[in-house]
């Protein structure tokens, strides 16, 4: 456990310290310059709108975060040849990878609420009603961060930081457009189809389900069940792609 | 040293040069720096390609829409592109956007596309069923724009029958029913306005039912000229327009 | 128990294969053993496997045929790595940490805490005369400071072997004075010592016992008084020497 903390430790300080918190400043200028503009130029529909663009930015930023920091993750230790001093001492690799999982995750979660903060805050402040869904849609977007950086954690085991990025991107589109290779699957000759299906259920993510952001600004809140769910699927399926990059990770040669 | 001095030279004399392309392509005479072309990508490709960001996607698209529509409003020529598609797509990618249906609705019955209107609320109604707004204002598009009083009187009546629906739906619709001649449904209708005014105590609106019913209630017995009465309109080519 | 050995290879061979088809041989049939408490040097021209041996020893690589056995074990064994160290060749190491925080992280890989941590932290730091920079972010060390927090960080657990790759290669006079001072000093408290070098003054300094590695082959070995004779011929001499007749062997 002290091994595992000591790399999250050292995970979260060396991402921190890429100047990542940035984003923060630019998502909480971004947010308050186009309250100010949207009030003129939107027909009284600013409210809306602002919903709409921090819950957006909330998670772009952390999604564009965990792909581009996450695919790093792994490549920089070997590139800096750091892994050498980590992984000849008695540390269990698979733990390494749970280090700096963990490592970048605090990262994730601790830029996401203070964006979080920084949304709600501002719809305080304009004297909008805060619901519960908002928190929802934030949390699902959390829960899908863990879900992609764990995936990009995976493809970084065993792929160079540009081609790792451009899986994730692609699993990232792919897993917000699931139901329509779903439908494209029903269509697939006998046999095609039930491979097909089978991987759209077992192998490739369905990102829809921590997607609730477009629902929640007209008022809906995700129901106990939805939420058990939806915390339920990230954690299992992340627990999967983690088993798969644990085995890779071990078998690999540096 | 002198090889600092090249550079330096060399983007003093850039940025100078910059500077000059930039006065002289700005003092190229323009056509006109209004929003006079719309436009709208393909639903499809942004349907599909909106990953999640389907609302801020709308979002997008209608400040472009409603910046286009108000230059186009205030200039002389009242001609509008692609409003029927824009407000589709944005209605499309946020079906619950209540205003841009709203403003679809008279924008496009102003310029002269009703059906456009009718079916984008349409598909608000199918995609916000306990709403009765949607039938409202589609019965408010056949009446004003379309002209399609029957269209227009069964669009009011299913608003009326939404949870907590305008109670003018159902005085709108027995209004409809009777400039199109149909007295027993008009009646209907006004008896059912004449109960809720009663329920609500409403004196203004319980006088005005009243007289309605008894002034149908003549016309039904020959004992008055029919009132309201419209010109027949022809209205076969939109027969499906009312119907859900 | 006849010999107490602490390294053995046998017949290790390491082949590369990439795509489509490349297959390189970096190690070829290499069988050597080091004795516990010598001070071993693997010796070898650029490129000669050096790197790609003590790698197999540290269980980073794993060997296509042959065997390692490190500390009567194997070398993936987290038992063997406790009382193994690792200085790796050009050590860079995370820069944003500073000289104190990034022993505290190697310590912590090894489960130590509290103030025998602490207590071990200060010692390395003094060992190496690193005590006056231990506050100073590594991104401001020196590549001889940097050389010298390494050999702290392979200390850490005070291991009975340590691997050293390249210490004194790239490092200005008193930085390459500082390593060799430091080494001497773990030879003294019994340490076995292996390590990489091409720096043949070091080595014949350093070592009780040498191998020369020429393109993955073992092509001599010995004590350091065996194979330069007693002092006739210099080490450097003897290690071009033998470089060259490998090459004419060779074609």
């Amino acid at each position: 456990m002290n091994q595992i903390v000591a790399i999250a430790r050292n995970t979260f300080l060396e991402t921190i310290r890429d100047r990542i918190l940035n984003a923060i400043l630019v998502f909480a200028v971004l947010l308050i310059v186009a309250s100010i503009l949207l009030g003129q130029l939107s027909a009284g529909q600013d409210i809306k709108i602002i919903k709409d663009l921090g819950l957006a930015s909330v998670s772009f930023f952390g999604v564009v975060i965990a792909i581009f920091v996450g695919t790093s993750l792994v490549h920089k230790e070997l590139d800096k040849r750091t892994v050498f001093v980590v992984l000849t001492k008695p540390v269990n690799r698979a733990r390494f990878l749970v280090g700096k999982l963990l490592g970048l995750m605090t990262t994730l979660t601790m830029l996401t609420i203070l964006m979080g903060l920084a949304y709600l805050g501002l719809l305080v402040f304009l004297g909008v009603p805060v619901e519960v869904g908002l928190f929802q849609a934030i949390m699902f977007s959390w829960l899908e961060l863990i879900v992609l950086t764990t995936m990009t954690l995976l493809f970084s085991t065993f792929s160079s930081p540009v081609l790792s990025m451009l899986y994730a991107f692609a699993m990232y589109f792919y897993g917000h457009n699931a139901q329509t290779f779903k439908l494209l699957a029903q269509k697939a000759a006998p046999g095609l189809r039930e491979l097909l299906l089978g991987a759209y259920y077992v192998v490739l993510p369905n990102l829809t389900h921590f997607d609730i952001k477009n629902r929640v600004v007209y008022g809906y809140t995700a129901g106990f069940e939805q939420v058990g769910l939806a915390i339920a699927y990230s954690l299992v399926y992340s627990l999967g792609l983690f088993c798969v990059a644990a085995v890779i990770f071990h078998k690999r040669e540096f | 040293m002198a090889s600092v001095v090249k550079w330096v030279v060399a983007g003093v004399l850039a940025a100078g040069l910059a500077a000059a392309s930039n006065w002289r392509i700005e003092s190229l005479p323009e056509p006109s720096v209004e929003y006079n072309i719309l436009f709208v990508p393909p639903e499809k490709l942004v349907t599909e390609a909106a990953s999640g960001f389907d609302n801020l996607i709308a979002d997008g698209l209608w400040l472009g829409l409603l910046q286009y529509y108000g230059d186009r409003v205030v200039s002389d020529d009242h001609k509008f592109m692609n409003l029927p598609a824009a407000f589709r797509l944005i209605t499309r990618l946020d079906s619950h956007f209540w205003f841009a249906y709203w403003l679809g609705a008279f924008a496009l019955g102003d310029s002269h596309e009703p059906d456009a209107a009718i079916t984008m609320l349409r598909w608000g109604e199918q995609n916000n069923p306990d709403d009765y707004n949607y039938p409202y204002l589609a019965g408010f598009v056949n009446f004003a724009f379309a002209k399609d009083h029957q269209a227009a009187a069964n669009c009011f009546e299913r608003s009326a029958k939404k949870p907590n629906a305008s109670r003018f739906a159902r005085t709108m619709a027995a209004r409809m029913y009777q400039t199109e001649g149909q007295d027993a449904l008009a009646l209907g209708m006004w008896q059912s306005v004449l109960k809720g005014a009663e329920a609500e105590g409403d004196k203004s609106l319980i006088a005005i039912a009243k007289r309605n019913v008894t002034r149908i209630q003549q016309e039904m017995a020959g004992l008055r000229k029919p009132a309201f009465r419209k010109k027949p309109r022809d209205v076969s080519a939109r027969a499906d327009m009312d119907k859900q | 128990m006849m010999d107490d050995w602490i390294v053995e290879a046998v017949g290790l061979t390491k082949v590369y294969t990439s795509f489509p088809r490349k297959r390189v041989t970096t190690l070829d049939n290499v069988s050597f053993k080091v004795r516990r408490g010598e001070t071993f040097g693997l010796l070898g021209p650029n490129g000669a496997g050096k790197t790609t041996s003590q790698k197999l020893f540290l269980g980073l690589l794993r060997p296509s045929s042959g065997s390692v056995r490190v500390l009567g074990g194997e070398p993936d064994d987290p038992e063997v790595r406790a009382r193994v160290g690792f200085l790796p060749e050009n050590p860079y190491f995370y820069t944003y940490l500073t000289g104190r925080e990034f022993l505290e992280f190697c310590a912590a890989l090894f489960d130590m805490r509290g103030a025998a941590k602490h207590q071990r932290i200060d010692e390395l730091l003094m060992l190496v005369g690193m005590s006056s920079a231990a506050e100073t972010q590594l991104r401001r060390y020196s590549k001889g400071m940097l050389q010298r927090i390494g050999i702290a960080q392979a200390l850490i657990n005070d291991p009975e072997l340590i691997f050293l790759d390249e210490p004194t290669s790239g490092l200005d006079p008193l930085g390459h004075k500082q390593i060799g001072r430091i080494i001497k000093t773990l030879k003294a408290e019994g340490k076995t010592l292996f390590f990489n070098s091409h720096i043949m003054v070091d080595v014949e300094e350093l070592c009780d016992q040498v191998a020369i590695l020429h393109k993955g082959r073992l092509v001599a070995s010995g004590t350091v008084g065996a194979l330069t004779g007693d002092g006739r011929e210099s080490l450097e001499d003897v290690f071009v020497r033998t470089i060259e007749e490998a090459e004419a062997i060779g074609r």
